[in-house]
């Protein structure tokens, strides 16, 4: 197979394929990681984090408390999403847990609009968001 | 009604043709056609092949203002079998020049494309090692590096 030598692309698009590994697969990014240096620089890096889908996260490894935390720093829609159902269903904190799915769902993340919508049908009878739902 | 049509001039000298609407789907060109009217625009770090490639991309992506109604030239589902289609036929070094093409024209959606099929060709490798092979990487990381990394992903490699 013909080489393709990616270190030598600017930074920014090294960053932006990462971060598409990122969101294909944990175990990719896990591989690249310990290719080299930089790599490892730009797979720890902050946009990362923040694309990264936790639902892909291998169910039998542990998702570490580190790891959660700074997905949830960087804004990362599925943690965001993750987090709000906790306080919302769990914890019973309905205004935090509510405005984190709808964060979640603004950022476009399809999972949290779907239960943002529900939740505000079936909790405030607010049909505003159901209604714009075409099937 | 006759369509504008640019001049894109490759690295080797030899000039494209194409229609305005197709062209400015680069925000580069798009800026330059509106600074430089008229004028053949070079594109000294982009092969002809490349640059076919380029505009190959750009015409089936064009959104026709004249076709009324549904503007789109296909459909966006035909549209996306077509990227498919179109990275899988292109080998690794032209993979990179396209990328960089993309980059330099600034055309957000070829971009978005060739990076997924990096990521994708990383996601093929069955291991590190392989994906130093592929794309040129030297281990710069001692033994007992990686072993430390290896611990931190806790992850099955």
């Amino acid at each position: 197979m013909p080489e393709f030598p990616i270190l030598m692309l600017p930074t920014e698009i090294q960053a932006l394929v990462v971060e598409r590994v990122a969101h294909n697969s944990f175990a990719d990014l896990y591989r690249l990681r310990v290719t080299c240096k930089s790599m490892r620089a730009l797979a720890d890096d902050r946009g990362v984090y923040a694309s990264f889908d936790l639902f892909k996260h291998p169910w039998n490894v542990r998702i570490r408390n580190r790891l959660l935390r700074r997905c949830f720093r960087e804004g990362n829609p599925s943690t965001l999403y993750i987090k709000g159902v906790e306080y919302f269903f769990r914890l019973e904190r309905h205004e935090e847990g509510l405005a984190l799915i709808k964060r979640a769902a603004d950022a476009g993340y399809e999972r949290a609009l779907c239960t943002y919508v529900m939740t505000m049908k079936l909790y405030h009878q607010n049909e505003e968001y159901l209604s714009r739902f075409t099937r | 009604m006759s369509k504008k049509m640019i001049v894109l001039k490759s690295s080797e000298g030899v000039s494209f043709v194409v229609e305005e609407a197709v062209a400015r789907q680069s925000k580069i060109i798009s800026f330059l056609v509106e600074e430089f009217p008229d004028r053949e625009l070079p594109l000294t770090n982009m092969t002809s092949e490349i640059l076919r490639k380029t505009i190959e991309y750009c015409k089936k992506h064009v959104v026709e203002d004249d076709g009324g109604g549904d503007s789109s030239s296909s459909s966006s589902g035909d549209l996306k079998e077509w990227d498919v289609k179109f990275v899988a036929e292109i080998d690794q070094p032209r993979l990179m020049d396209l990328l960089m093409a993309a980059n330099y024209l600034d055309i957000p959606s070829l971009l978005d494309v060739t990076c997924q099929k990096v990521a994708d060709t990383i996601a093929a490798c069955n291991d590190e090692k392989e994906i130093r092979a592929t794309f040129n990487i030297e281990n710069d990381f001692t033994e007992e590096e990686v072993e430390a990394i290896r611990m931190e992903n806790q992850y099955p490699i």
